[in-house]
């Protein structure tokens, strides 16, 4: 069994009717495919690098995945679960890393903050005093514990996430572009943290990144998206020329965008 | 027990942000005590009156009790059309909500314990009504009539908290605009007899009323501590809160349940 199993996995979105939509219900709803039949497996001890231009599906293929998204058709299964009909016990097996920073209780300290989200995942009282230490002692926040989450930096902030999603010692890790707004010393201490739980701990772990350098220095295996399909997937080397390409068009893309505001 | 233990992690989170904004939370204790002098104020400029307002003497003939209670029970009312709908609101804009949905915890548990402070915190005003009613201005309130009153007291909450998730599961799916809070806090303050008794009310519009749980809540508590009535007096406000709380609750339940289904599939959960 593999941590994570994904397969044809299909998310079509209503998009929200405009002015002259409004005026005519009885017509149905433009959609959007955000995920055109994916397929994806990570093993325990494996980081899958997701990469891809903005819009590609990568956030919401981590959406489904933690459960805070249902499928239109295909299946996802974590650690064996149903995403969609085992949502609870998918939970109980996953980490998601989300780097809003606003995700957090900005008034309260980091201990109090990992605290009610240790009894969240069911780890009350000296359980959690103890887990929150181990946590914080693995990824250096030990001294930062006391502190006002609003005193602390962005990369502090970055390691407080982090520290959220180990608290249940789950065996899937789901990082959604867990070092942006980092400066380079920063992420790469982040990118440590993260490597160190697949190698030491047998995580399994897909990292939504799109920084290809960052895919490269990471993961075991990169998968890289468009359009909300896979568009290629191996190990960097073999489809390096492939994942630039994505991005070269999307660059291109934009900037004949930006061509034609300033012509016209 | 763990249920339990999760619910105290929300009650210890929300009252350590609430004590770490010292002066609002000042203030809201403080607000107490002003509205108790207003009313007492208003009461004393009706003494000339009051005795020829026949529908208070069945609350014991004075309006500073009449409007004390009312006062402060209607604001179980308020507590639990604002708090729940704006609990979901402010962890959809803070981003909390999409981390707590990611955990093992049911989000029913999630949406009961964000309301559990606050409840706590309205029973702490009540009670500050109460005592400031009584050492301050010389209410007389029937101490020996507390069973119905808890028991009122409690059916209320249950009752309120039914159309407090209600109004919730509106917010979970179109973000704002919530009619629940808008439409039952408004009508309850307009015809459940928090100001005035709704015996005044023309006689169709107490029908109307009488749909309300704050004017059963009303009525009953008022009757059970300013004139002593036995618990077996306040039967048919028990009655109406409890089928209300038995009908409300799961339907309240459903409906949450199926805006969080419709909100995954709309992939709007966590947005705002």
């Amino acid at each position: 069994m593999s941590a994570v199993e994904v397969r044809g996995l299909k998310k079509t979105f209503r998009l929200r009717r405009n002015k002259k939509e409004l005026l005519m219900p009885w017509r149905p709803r433009r959609t959007t495919e955000a995920l055109v039949g994916v397929d994806l497996k990570v093993e325990r001890g494996e980081l899958v690098a997701l990469i891809g231009p903005n819009g590609a599906g990568k956030t919401t293929l981590l959406d489904v995945l933690a459960t805070l998204v249902l499928p239109t058709s295909g299946t996802a299964y974590v650690e064996g679960y149903d995403v969609a009909h085992d949502a609870v016990e998918v939970r109980r097996r996953i980490g998601y890393v989300l780097t809003e920073e606003r995700s957090f209780f900005w008034r309260l300290t980091v201990r109090d903050n990992l605290m009610f989200f240790a009894a969240l995942q069911g780890l009350f009282g000296a359980t959690a005093r103890e887990r929150i230490e181990s946590v914080a002692e693995s990824i250096g926040l030990v001294d930062q514990l006391a502190r006002e989450f609003s005193a602390l930096s962005a990369g502090q902030k970055q390691r407080v996430a982090i520290a959220r999603g180990l608290l249940p010692d789950p065996p899937v890790l789901l990082f959604d572009e867990a070092t942006r707004s980092l400066d380079p010393g920063r992420a790469e201490r982040v990118r440590r943290v993260v490597r160190r739980l697949v190698d030491r701990d047998g995580k399994a772990v897909v990292f939504a990144t799109h920084d290809l350098d960052e895919a490269r220095d990471l993961s075991d295996r990169i998968v890289c998206m468009a359009k909300g399909s896979i568009a290629c997937a191996g190990r960097f080397e073999d489809v390096e020329a492939e994942a630039m390409a994505l991005f070269v068009e999307e660059a291109q893309s934009e900037d004949a965008e930006l061509h034609a505001l300033l012509s016209s | 027990m763990r249920l339990l233990r999760l619910l105290w992690a929300f009650v210890v989170r929300d009252a350590k942000i609430a004590f770490s904004y010292r002066l609002q939370f000042f203030f809201q204790s403080a607000s107490v005590l002003s509205l108790s002098i207003t009313f007492f104020f208003l009461s004393l400029m009706m003494k000339g009156v009051e005795g020829g307002i026949v529908a208070l003497d069945r609350y014991g003939g004075g309006y500073f009790g009449f409007v004390l209670v009312g006062i402060a029970f209607s604001t179980y009312l308020d507590a639990a059309l604002r708090t729940f709908s704006a609990s979901v609101r402010q962890a959809q804009i803070t981003g909390t909500l999409e981390a707590m949905l990611t955990t093992s915890s049911p989000i029913g548990a999630m949406v009961f314990g964000s309301a559990l402070y606050t409840l706590l915190f309205t029973t702490a005003r009540v009670g500050l009504f109460l005592f400031l009613g009584v050492f301050m201005f010389g209410l007389r309130l029937h101490g020996e009539a507390w069973l119905g009153a808890v028991t009122v007291v409690a059916l209320t909450v249950t009752a309120t908290f039914a159309l407090g998730i209600f109004a919730a599961g509106f917010i979970v799916l179109f973000k704002q605009g919530d009619p629940v809070s808008a439409a039952v806090n408004g009508l309850s303050w307009l015809l459940s007899g928090v100001l005035y008794p709704k015996e005044i009310l023309p006689d169709w519009v107490q029908d109307v009323a009488d749909l309300l749980p704050m004017t059963h809540t009303l009525e009953a508590v008022r009757l059970a501590i300013l004139t002593g009535a036995p618990l077996a007096d306040l039967m048919g406000a028990v009655t109406y809160l409890g089928g209300f709380s038995a009908v409300g609750i799961p339907v309240s339940l459903a409906w949450f349940s199926w805006a969080v289904k419709r909100a995954r599939v709309a992939g709007s959960l966590a947005s705002y």
